[in-house]
């Protein structure tokens, strides 16, 4: 990564963090708030291995500015500034991490008593399924209360997959939301342009219903149209609460590859070794779940919780299918002895298609309730490979086990200065094939400081 | 003879007759102008034609010699407009003898194009009375020659200048606008280009003030200041003095440069501000006397006759004397009589003789009576303090200790007269018993020990029927023996505290107060002694929170009874759906629990209209955890909706996931290598996890290898039999080429 774009980065950051002091003084407090966070991340180990120690900083800035002028205009920021103190995560990540990553950067101006909504700039448009534009969205209300939109949106789009801002992708469509009580729909079609030739054409279909007291349901679809229709994403929720203590949910998800036609987008370079087994497309790559879980409230603070997942993986005719599933079990006490302590004791198992792996977890936080949060958790995680799935071979079959351990604080003095300070250690111990190296002894800490305005 | 030939000779022939028509017709052209009428002769046509060349420019300026010159030069309307034109252009001949050969409209002419632009009073002005000049050798009006610069016009109003000055440049001063409005920022340098440098006042001086008649700016004579100003002095009072001895041209006034001293007299302290009137006159400017008498008047009515005044007044001040009473008097001035002003005893201005007893001064004041009848007041008292005595009360029987020391004498001898006789020896002689009797016959000093404090510094309360513990030690006695009433006392609580409950409580106060703090009810379990047990803050809320109003009993246990309802009722009333009593502020809430996984971190301070919409209309419940109800899904869809699993809410970035649960433990190298190299395309499920599959390039490479070729004798599956991930070569210790081989 150069200096220049080393250099670009922290000039967007101040740009961005001096855009937001300069709006501050035109509105009232109540019209401007949002965050600027920096945070550090150093992690080094026992390895014997000389290899550069991951550490990075990163600012994160999210401002949301209302009546910057007398007509309503807004302000929206949501980005992350990442600064790669040692090159180290250029190492591991090569030219995919950009220093900025703006998920929205744009003005809104309400026009026509607010009858429609212009937005200019990088938005993510919740409404059309995460489409993503870098240009206009006019956003319409059709009736009085809002309760009808129509949006139409258009322009360049940022690069799919490193969040670039470039002139190759362009982006346009369509979205509907209806609203009322106990019901929420949108619609959405959108068309991704690269170079002016369409690569991706997908509908987007949400719905939230609340079908009685207590009973909800709700669902996600993405559909891909660009050959032929195909579900590219689906999650369905049905969620019943017949009692306030007693909370059931099911869950179904279908999450497969988003079918971009050009395989630019995803960065496609394959190493030879690995194109005999894979071919010159993406995986071909689709995960259903099942999930279901149930939760109970006891007094006021008790609560216990019960998942179990079952899951299949499927990659296409060269390399087939298979199963896994998972079963989590806890309790969260969040006034632990009536002393204010938060508590979560949890259980995992899980057999994640290839290993199976137990894993408990204890996390305490105590709020001093005045500025001072204290946090802490253990675990003890075991694992081991598995089988072998889908006629893959397996350099090693391994077992080890794993002590994570964890104590923060989260610092805040007031409401506008606030720090978080973490250490995380992992100790990696038991492991079968010893030959390989020495148990492994892994500490990283990482800092935060927030303003909050 | 063809077509073509016809029609050439035909053109020739039209043409031929229109050329030579002039000629073969006979006529005459029209006489020339009048200007030019010697020259109207057939002899004379060659003077301004060129055979075969018309009228050339050069024929014309061969006699107009002056416009020739200005249009080599550039100069007046010829040089600088009428340049490469035809002269017969504009000035046409043989039309004529009447014809106007220089027309000229003057109401259109732009003078701005002669190069001397016309601005101000010089627009409406005739042309004649600048261009006055005639043609030469002719009595016609001419336009050339007219004068540029101002004096050709107007003469040398203001004379001829001398010296540096130059009166020509009237533009320093005038515009063409308005003659006798000079221009604001006139250039003149009074100081630098004429003999007489203006300072001080002179700068803002008019100019006619000076220069009374305007048309002469020359050199004025100036003989000395009286040329323009009088002499306000008696003649011949300052013999050949000049003016400029004394005054300046800052201001008339202001003499001071005049050296006082050379009269003799020289001025010192206050002398120097006065005024020059204040001890001079116009008509007598030198004082009779240089005596003090001379300007000032004796107030002490000749008392000091023959003693100068400066042995007692100084020059810095009349009052600031340097008269020393210790030292010029018989009577030193000690103590209290430093600060006396001098009238107190020097009545009337009388300086001199003065008596010096005590009771001179002090005749009025006749405090003892006849008391000590004959004996000197300085034997008790001294002019350091008069209530300060010497006296040694010892010798009374009654020696004064403790804050009877500092007492005055009148507290105890408020007539001034009393003597030992007539007191007694006993504290009620002096002091009112504040207790009313409440102690008679204990005697003061039991409790009220010593003479240094009245107040009780250590009384043992032990000794009463009531223990002082907790904060009753620190409160004033006042605060419960109040109007000095000490005994008998009721000591139940409410004798001396309010009852703040006003009666909810049939209990004694100290079931659950302590003496040692009253809002800490120490003594009392929330959660044992009443039906609403206290959870997280609760705990550390101050009962006036809740019990407002002093309120206790038959308090609502719902959360709107003390908390106002933000959502307005919109949200039902169960707060704990939401809240709970650890933290109100975040959203620990149960419906942000979704089992295993619970909203926090960054969640936690995001405020509610971020996910709920504006109006918090927007209602997720039921939506479950899964991020992708919310976020942008980075990955394509490729690994699922649990984003949680690799991903913190504290920040998104850099993902924590474990490596250990896929089966494929990244050690060694594998743990720095970059996640793209084996999981191209930021898909990250379902990869195989041999070696060969990104490696297989470097097993088949061996083939090159004269000594350990791989293919054929290992499995690009088994590469950790014989390497490790830490490096590929060296292999394992102890493995060798062969040993793969031998080990299948």
């Amino acid at each position: 990564m150069s200096w220049r774009r080393r250099a670009g980065g922290v000039l967007g950051a101040l740009c961005a963090w001096a855009g937001a002091a300069e709006a501050a003084p035109e509105t009232s407090p109540s019209d401007l708030y949002g965050r600027a966070t920096l945070r550090g991340y150093y992690s080094t180990d026992n390895a014997s291995l000389d290899y550069p120690e991951p550490a990075y900083l990163f600012l994160d800035t999210d401002v949301r500015a209302k009546n910057l002028t007398e007509g309503g205009l807004q302000l929206v920021l949501d980005a992350t500034f990442i600064f790669d103190i040692n090159e180290s995560n250029e190492r591991r990540f090569g030219e995919t991490e950009e220093v900025v990553r703006a998920r929205s950067f744009y003005l809104r101006q309400p026009l026509m008593d607010g009858d429609v909504e212009l937005s200019l700039g990088r938005r993510l448009i919740f409404e059309a399924g995460n489409a993503w534009v870098d240009g206009v969205d006019a956003e319409i209300a059709l009736s009085s209360d809002r309760q009808l939109t129509l949006g139409v949106y258009g322009g360049l789009s940022p690069d799919p997959y490193d969040t670039a801002f470039n002139t190759e992708y362009q982006a346009a469509g369509l979205y509907s939301t209806y609203h009322r009580e106990g019901l929420d729909i949108s619609v959405a079609a959108n068309s991704v342009l690269r170079e002016g030739e369409q690569i991706r054409q997908f509908g987007f279909n949400r719905i939230h219903l609340q079908m009685a007291d207590g009973l909800y349901a709700s669902s996600y679809l993405v559909v891909d149209f660009i050959d032929s229709p195909n579900v590219a994403t689906y999650l369905g929720t049905l969620d019943y609460t017949p009692t306030q203590p007693l909370n059931l949910m099911l869950t179904y998800s279908h999450f497969s590859l988003a079918d971009y036609k050009d395989p630019v987008v995803y960065r496609n370079v394959l190493e030879p070794n690995q194109r005999d087994a894979l071919g010159l497309r993406p995986l071909d790559l689709a995960y259903d779940r099942v999930r279901f879980q149930a939760s109970l409230n006891f007094g006021t603070s008790y609560y216990h919780y019960q998942s179990v997942e079952y899951r299949t993986r499927d990659q296409g005719q060269n390399r087939g299918s298979d199963e896994a599933w998972q079963y989590i079990i806890g309790v969260r006490d969040d006034d632990l002895f009536g002393v204010g302590i938060r508590a979560d004791l949890q259980a995992q198992v899980l057999n994640n298609f290839v290993s199976d792996s137990y894993t408990t977890l204890l996390s305490l936080e105590y709020d001093t309730g005045q500025w001072l949060t204290l946090s802490g958790a253990a675990s003890y995680f075991t694992g081991r490979t598995v089988g072998r799935a889908a006629g893959q071979s397996r350099t090693f079959d391994e077992e080890q086990t794993l002590y994570m351990f964890q104590a923060g604080a989260f610092i805040r003095p007031n409401r506008h200065h606030q720090i978080d300070l973490n250490y995380e250690g992992l100790y990696e111990a038991d492991v079968q094939d010893l030959r390989n190296e020495d148990p492994l002894l892994i500490h990283t800490i990482n800092g935060a400081y927030n303003y909050f305005f | 003879m063809t077509c073509a030939r016809a029609l050439r000779l035909i053109w020739l022939s039209i043409t031929s007759l229109v050329l030579l028509w002039p000629a073969l017709s006979g006529a005459d052209p029209l006489p020339l102008s009048r200007p030019h009428a010697h020259l109207d002769k057939s002899s004379k046509c060659t003077t301004c034609h060129v055979q075969f060349k018309g009228v050339p420019n050069t024929k014309c300026l061969d006699c107009h010699r002056d416009i020739d010159k200005r249009m080599q030069r550039g100069q007046g309307y010829h040089g600088r407009v009428a340049r490469g034109i035809p002269c017969n252009g504009c000035h046409r001949e043989h039309l004529g003898r009447n014809h106007e050969i220089s027309p000229l409209d003057k109401r259109k002419f732009d003078h701005n194009q002669t190069g001397y632009s016309l601005t101000g009073g010089h627009v409406g002005v005739g042309c004649r009375e600048c261009h006055t000049a005639k043609r030469p050798g002719s009595n016609r009006d001419s336009f050339l020659g007219a004068p540029r610069e101002c004096q050709g016009c107007h003469g040398e109003y203001h004379g001829k200048a001398v010296g540096k000055v130059d009166l020509k440049d009237c533009q320093q001063c005038h515009n063409t606008f308005d003659w006798n409005k000079l221009n604001t920022n006139v250039k003149f340098n009074h100081e630098r280009e004429t003999r007489f440098p203006r300072t001080g006042k002179h700068k803002k001086v008019d100019c006619d003030k000076c220069h009374l008649d305007k048309k002469r700016f020359g050199p004025i004579e100036i003989s000395g200041c009286v040329t323009c100003h009088k002499n306000p002095h008696p003649p011949g009072v300052f013999g050949r003095r000049i003016c400029e001895e004394c005054h300046v041209t800052s201001g008339f006034k202001q003499t001071n440069i005049f050296e006082h001293t050379t009269t003799g007299w020289p001025l010192r302290g206050r002398h120097k501000k006065n005024e020059c009137l204040d001890c001079h006159s116009w008509e007598q400017w030198k004082p009779r006397t240089s005596d003090c008498a001379g300007c000032h008047k004796d107030n002490h009515n000749g008392q000091f006759k023959g003693t100068p005044c400066g042995r007692c007044h100084q020059e810095s001040g009349w009052s600031r004397l340097k008269f020393n009473h210790n030292t010029m008097s018989d009577f030193p001035l000690k103590g209290k009589h430093r600060s006396v002003s001098c009238q107190k005893c020097h009545t009337g201005g009388r300086y001199k003789p003065l008596a010096s007893e005590c009771m001179d001064c002090h005749k009025d004041e006749s405090p003892h009576g006849d008391t000590f009848k004959d004996t000197p007041c300085k034997n008790c008292h001294s002019p350091v303090s008069w209530q300060k005595t010497r006296f040694d009360h010892s010798i009374t029987g009654f020696a004064l200790e403790g804050r009877h020391y500092e007492q005055p004498c009148y507290r105890c001898h408020p007539n001034g007269t009393e003597t030992e006789v007539d007191t007694v020896q006993d504290c009620a002689y002096c002091h009112t018993d504040l207790h009313s009797g409440q102690f008679e016959g204990a005697g003061c000093d039991r409790c009220h020990s010593g003479f240094d404090r009245w107040k009780i510094p250590n009384f043992d309360h032990t000794v009463s029927q009531f223990q002082l513990t907790g904060r009753h030690t620190a409160v004033d006695c006042g605060a419960c023996h109040k109007q000095g009433h000490y005994r008998p006392i009721d000591t139940a609580c409410g004798n001396c505290h309010k009852n703040f409950h006003e009666g909810q409580f049939n209990k004694a106060c100290d079931t659950c107060h302590t003496p040692e703090t009253w809002a800490q009810v120490a003594n009392f379990d929330h959660d044992q002694q009443t039906e609403y047990r206290l959870y997280g803050k609760h705990r550390t809320v101050d009962c006036g929170k809740c019990h407002i109003n002093n309120d206790y009993k038959g308090l609502p246990q719902t959360c709107e009874g003390c908390h106002l309802d933000v959502h307005s009722g919109t949200k039902g009333s169960d707060c704990a759906l939401c809240h709970t009593t650890a933290d109100w502020g975040t959203n620990s809430a149960q419906n942000h629990n979704f089992g295993a996984f619970s909203l926090k971190g960054l969640h936690d301070r995001l405020p509610c209209e971020e996910c709920h919409g504006p109006d918090r209309s927007k209602v997720l419940a039921g939506t479950g955890p899964e991020c992708i109800n919310c976020h942008r899904d980075p990955h394509f869809g490729s690994l699922g909706p649990q984003c949680y699993n690799c991903h913190t809410q504290s920040a998104f970035l850099p993902s924590t996931f474990l490596h250990n649960q896929t089966g494929f433990r990244l050690s060694g190298a594998h743990r720095f290598v970059q996640c793209r190299n084996c999981h191209p395309n930021r898909v990250f499920g379902g990869l195989p996890s041999d070696c060969g599959f990104c490696h297989l390039d470097t097993y088949q490479g061996t083939q090159a290898s004269p000594t350990c070729n791989h293919v054929g004798q290992c499995s690009p599956d088994n590469c950790h039999e014989c390497h490790t991930t830490r490096s590929f070569v060296p292999a394992r210790p102890g493995v060798t080429c062969g040993t793969c081989e031998s080990s299948r």
